[in-house]
């Protein structure tokens, strides 16, 4: 058994959502901020909103979902924007043991 | 002249057509970068804004000004002495958040400017300077009681 990190949504039924022609404005009330995302950043929400995930994990399936090619550019700018969400209180990392 | 009237039919032609040319190649770049903002879909993008509490809450901080010679006066001389109110707090670097019902006092009858401060910190209050006490009075979050 080892451990893996995992990203998790916090408070995610409380966020009030709007698209506006595939961008997206999301409101949080815990912080009264309102964010701006594009497709993509959106995407990465919406994905652990239906389960946790590796960093990995979201790497690879961004990389499937917008055809792109899955390089370590791609991976850093996926980890920056994983920690910037993490700073604003949208998603927070949880450890969960996995069977090797 | 049939040459050169056709050469200037020519050239009219071009500058008539040059507008329009630019013109389209307005629309299509303007559509250019619209595709390209959406296609900087190959990097997630979020910006933030920040509430208007949190703004409207940098303008009440104010620093402590403890100089009672340089510390914000009415036009008679008077420290004005403002009390920071019942959701006020201090922040780590001293800076104090008046929260939203501060008042602002005039001590009556004035006595020496360090014994108005002595009378201000007593009630609590604290002498700002003039730029901070413009800055509150400004946005009308504090008013003078005499």
């Amino acid at each position: 058994m080892s451990s893996k990190v995992y990203w998790r949504p916090i408070g995610f039924s409380c966020l009030r959502i709007e698209e506006w022609n595939e961008e997206f404005t999301l409101y949080q009330p815990d912080s009264g901020k309102t964010h701006f995302l594009n497709q993509m950043g959106m995407q990465i929400i919406l994905d652990l909103a239906q389960s946790p995930a590796s960093t990995d994990d979201i790497c690879q399936s961004l990389a499937a979902q917008f055809e792109l090619c899955l390089n370590q550019q791609f991976s850093q700018q996926i980890i920056s924007i994983l920690n910037r969400f993490n700073e604003l209180g949208l998603i927070e990392k949880v450890e969960k043991e996995s069977s090797m | 002249m049939i040459e050169d009237n056709k050469n200037t039919d020519g050239q009219l032609q071009k500058v008539i057509e040059q507008p329009i040319l630019k013109a389209s190649e307005d629309g299509l770049s303007k559509s250019k970068r619209r595709r390209l903002l959406k296609s900087a879909v190959a990097i997630p993008v979020i910006m933030t804004l920040h509430s208007g509490a949190a703004l409207a809450r940098t303008s009440n901080l104010v620093g402590p000004h403890p100089d009672p010679d340089t510390a914000a006066k009415t036009a008679n001389g008077d420290l004005i002495c403002v009390v920071p109110g019942s959701d006020s707090t201090v922040l780590e670097n001293g800076t104090v958040d008046i929260g939203s019902d501060a008042t602002a006092i005039v001590h009556n009858p004035p006595s020496s400017l360090n014994g108005q401060a002595a009378q201000c910190n007593n009630a609590g209050g604290i002498l700002v300077s003039a730029n901070a006490w413009n800055s509150i009075a400004v946005n009308g979050n504090v008013t003078i009681t005499f």
